[in-house]
């Protein structure tokens, strides 16, 4: 078992964020976040398998990945290539969170679980799907420079 | 002068590490990029890269099977590769390391780590040439 607690998966997140895409996020309560929707929501996830069994998961904003792809090229959010690239940096943000975070929880395991591809996906805009996803146990939320994200981490029962 | 390759399935990924070969004043005369393993297999006759940077986790062909590819050619075989990986398991990077990966980049990665992996591998370049 991972065991993971959201202390962990909110560190590792802010941690990878700043070292990838130099954004400091900082935690927010399920309370506030729950009337800030993010605009044009997509839902990331990926999953991994092996000695132990999971998914991260992540909601945030398409101008998020816009952001993080403008602060790892050296662009601006509203430059043609920060769009095209939006979608590709959050698959590589959980990609990076959930290698981090297996890492972190196994330091001394000779044994680690394998990591899948990173899946994506437009989620309905409605604030009944964000505060569904909010809501969900081990659901920690951040500020991520003014975009509001939301990341889950499931561990699937031992076989 | 030195031809590199880049394959990762982020195309994001492929212009960071793009940008700062370039700007790491190598030698470079050349930086050839693929989005997988196939695609570094269909170019790599023309592109004659001296040394390779290939993501572990790809679609269609991942790093790992792109290096046993490569080994088995002997056109190919002694090309240094470094693997680029967010891989949590230190025995895959030992086996890798087994297959002839002469180094890794983990992710998240700086550019400083960049220039060091390929300092690295020209280096081995240079030994092989």
């Amino acid at each position: 078992m991972l065991q993971l607690d959201a202390t962990t998966l909110s560190e590792t997140l802010s941690g990878v964020l700043e070292a990838m895409t130099f954004v400091s996020p900082f935690q927010m309560s399920t309370a506030e976040a729950l009337d800030q929707p993010p605009a044009e929501p997509v839902f990331a996830s990926i999953q991994f398998s092996g000695v132990v069994k999971g998914r991260l998961e992540l909601v945030a904003s398409e101008s998020l990945g816009r952001l993080l792809a403008a602060n790892l090229l050296g662009a601006e959010p509203t430059d043609e290539q920060a769009g095209a690239n939006a979608e590709d940096v959050l698959k590589e943000l959980m990609n990076v969170t959930c290698g981090s975070l297996i890492r972190r929880c196994r330091p001394d395991e000779a044994e680690q679980p394998q990591l899948g591809l990173p899946c994506l996906r437009k989620m309905p805009s409605d604030p009944g799907s964000w505060q569904v996803f909010l809501n969900q146990p081990g659901t920690v939320v951040m500020d991520a420079d003014g975009h509001v994200v939301a990341a889950r981490f499931t561990e699937a029962d031992a076989a | 002068m030195y031809r590199v390759m880049i394959v990762d399935d982020s195309a994001t990924m492929r212009a960071l590490i793009k940008r700062a070969i370039v700007l790491s004043g190598f030698e470079i005369s050349g930086i050839a990029e693929a989005a997988n393993g196939r695609q570094a297999l269909e170019q790599i006759a023309a592109s004659k890269p001296d040394l390779l940077l290939a993501d572990l986790h790809m679609p269609e062909m991942g790093g790992a099977e792109l290096i046993e590819r490569l080994r088995a050619d002997a056109a190919t075989r002694n090309i240094p590769v470094a693997i680029i990986t967010a891989e949590p398991s230190d025995r895959v990077l030992k086996a890798l390391e087994g297959a002839g990966v002469r180094a890794h980049l983990s992710k998240p990665f700086t550019p400083e780590s960049i220039r060091l992996v390929v300092t690295q591998l020209l280096e081995s370049a240079r030994a092989a040439a």
